[in-house]
């Protein structure tokens, strides 16, 4: 039996439903990400978790426990908030051990708990300010610091990182992939960001309008994603209904396809054993390790991921060329 | 920052409009005789000796004191936990209380002695008449905006669900989160709200003489009493008010300032 279950969760604001008919399992030691745009109820789900709001009908079970009927603090559980919450009049350390105080511990092992988590969390030098004189990321560990210390069956985080700029944002989700690889807790991670989905998650869930569309390990979302919905939202995925792919490539497909960027080639000259048709590039933004053009075949403009190597100089734009696809590389959408 | 002449200027001018009155009234406290002459001919401590001397001064500042501390007590109980539980659980009370609390100064004073005296002499099995109690009580409505404006201050630079919730999840009731957590972080906003408070019930007049007048004489009803004496007397008094009024905010800023140092 999976260590959270979670059946028929529904919830409604109103007459509006937040989300409907919700069924997710996850196992000891996994993290979880609900990924989804803005307003489609997975915070609404995390905070029905963690007891702060009630579902209209479903249960909740957390290690065989069905804890619906039980208040928040008695749940097992802990929660990272987006803007961190963390308790302004204290210090970082106060805020660790007013936590563990609600737990009862007292005394020398009271102090030695929260001593473990400012280690933990390399926050040492900073053990006497408060959240105020902290920065972003600071306050961020502070916050999964004081979570922790509880021990908790579940660790929910709800947008921890979307408040942070991109590089800190980078690091911390280093830290935290190392944090749980050492200390193995179960976690459900919210984000709207999808790269931050597939680089945490050893699940990733894609809700969209108060449902879960696909879950699975990333690789298996990102590498074949089951509707539309997922493959338009997941990466940048190109997808072409049955009429473009006969108008682009010539051939006859009853389903759509969805071709991820990376799995499309460029060449000057056509290759028999692939899928190819002539386009030429329109624009090319330098991504880093990648380079995306976007190239126009037949009128319809794709998005193709090349590596970006100092030695090969870039495409200039109107250079005609070949994209090519790998016929094992595409990926059909039945919905 | 460098002051050019003109900007020295008008400081100059605004610094003689308010503290020059103080100035005058504090040498005329000390002046012999101060007629005709541009400062006063011969100063002395007599009128503060003629005034502490007086039974009346110490009563009026008793009572005056009284009043002022057990109206912040009775005001900080009532007001404070309200905004805070407005603010923090029943938002749509806490719109109309904003409502609420201006308008004890959108009706006269007259008007709202009069229902006061109507609501504790007894109309309603209350009967506070003639007591300092009907000031006390009286100054509530008075001093709840005198809170509210201060606290909802902080209490809007708060994430107050957040932080509730934060609690709940750790097994925190309402009772110790608003005590541990929430109320010193709107702490600033409480010690204004006192300060102010303090500071008008001890300057106010118009109720203290409708409600309760000569059965509680305050410092306020004796100066009104001295208005046609002798113009040092009531110069001395007004002195020995502004000097209360200066050690109460004092104690008080240096407290908050000592507590903001320590965060």
């Amino acid at each position: 039996m999976s260590f959270v279950q979670i059946r028929d969760l529904s919830k409604k604001f109103g007459e509006t439903a937040v989300f409907a008919d919700i069924a997710m399992t996850i196992e000891q030691g996994e993290v979880c990400v609900l990924v989804g745009p803005s307003g489609c109820g997975k915070t609404t789900l995390l905070r029905v978790m963690a007891g702060l709001a009630q579902p209209d009908t479903g249960s909740i079970r957390i290690a065989g426990r069905d804890v619906l009927g039980l208040a928040p603090h008695q749940r097992g559980i802990a929660m990272v908030f987006q803007n961190y919450a963390l308790f302004p009049n204290m210090t970082v350390a106060q805020n660790i051990s007013f936590a563990l105080e609600q737990q009862g511990k007292r005394g020398a092992d009271l102090a030695q708990r929260v001593a473990a988590m400012i280690d933990l969390m390399e926050l040492g030098p900073r053990a006497n300010a408060r959240p105020a004189a902290l920065s972003g990321g600071q306050k961020q560990r502070v916050a999964l610091a004081r979570a922790l210390a509880l021990e908790p069956q579940l660790l929910l985080l709800d947008e921890p990182l979307s408040a942070l700029d991109a590089q800190i944002r980078k690091r911390l989700q280093v830290e935290f992939k190392r944090l749980q690889a050492r200390i193995g807790f179960t976690a459900v991670f919210v984000t709207h960001d999808q790269e931050e989905a597939l680089i945490l998650g050893d699940r990733i869930a894609v809700m969209q309008s108060g449902r879960i569309l696909q879950s699975g390990a990333p690789h298996e979302v990102y590498g074949a994603p089951a509707s539309r919905a997922v493959a338009g939202f997941i990466g940048n995925i190109n997808i072409l209904e049955p009429q473009t792919v006969r108008h682009v490539f010539g051939q006859v497909s009853q389903d759509a396809w969805a071709l991820h960027p990376e799995t499309i080639s460029l060449s000057p000259t056509p290759d028999a054993a692939k899928i190819t048709a002539p386009g030429e590039s329109t624009d090319r933004r330098l991504l880093g390790s990648t380079v995306r053009y976007s190239v126009l075949v037949q009128g319809v403009s794709l998005s193709v991921d090349v590596l970006s190597r100092p030695s090969l100089p870039p495409l200039a734009m109107g250079t005609r060329v070949f994209v090519e696809v790998n016929p094992a590389d595409v990926r059909l959408l039945t919905d | 920052m460098r002051l050019d002449p003109l900007r020295l200027g008008l400081l100059a001018v605004l610094f003689a409009v308010l503290f020059l009155p103080i100035v005058a009234v504090g040498l005329n406290a000390f002046a012999v005789e101060w007629a005709g002459s541009v400062l006063p001919v011969g100063y002395t401590w007599g009128w503060f000796a003629q005034m502490v001397a007086d039974p009346r001064f110490g009563q009026a500042v008793g009572n005056s004191l009284i009043l002022a501390l057990g109206s912040l007590l009775a005001s900080s109980l009532t007001c404070v936990p309200a905004i805070l539980a407005a603010h923090c659980y029943y938002p749509k009370l806490d719109r109309l209380l904003g409502g609420l609390v201006v308008l004890p100064y959108a009706v006269p004073g007259i008007v709202m002695a009069l229902g006061l005296l109507r609501l504790y002499a007894g109309n309603y099995g209350i009967v506070l008449t003639g007591s300092p109690w009907l000031l006390i009580f009286g100054y509530i409505p008075l001093g709840a905006s005198l809170y509210y404006m201060p606290m909802k201050s902080s209490l809007n630079a708060l994430a107050v669900q957040d932080l509730l919730e934060a609690g709940y999840l750790l097994g925190v009731g309402d009772l110790k989160l608003q005590w541990r957590v929430i109320l010193p972080c709107v702490r600033q906003g409480v010690v204004i709200g006192l300060i102010l408070n303090f500071t008008l019930v001890i300057s106010e007049f118009v109720y203290a003489n409708l409600l309760v007048g000569g059965l509680f004489p305050t410092m306020q009803i004796l100066m009104y009493v001295l208005r046609g004496g002798s113009g040092h007397l009531l110069s001395v008094l007004i002195m020995v008010y502004f000097v209360i009024v200066l050690i109460a905010t004092t104690l008080v800023s240096l407290i908050v300032m000592r507590r903001k140092e320590a965060l």
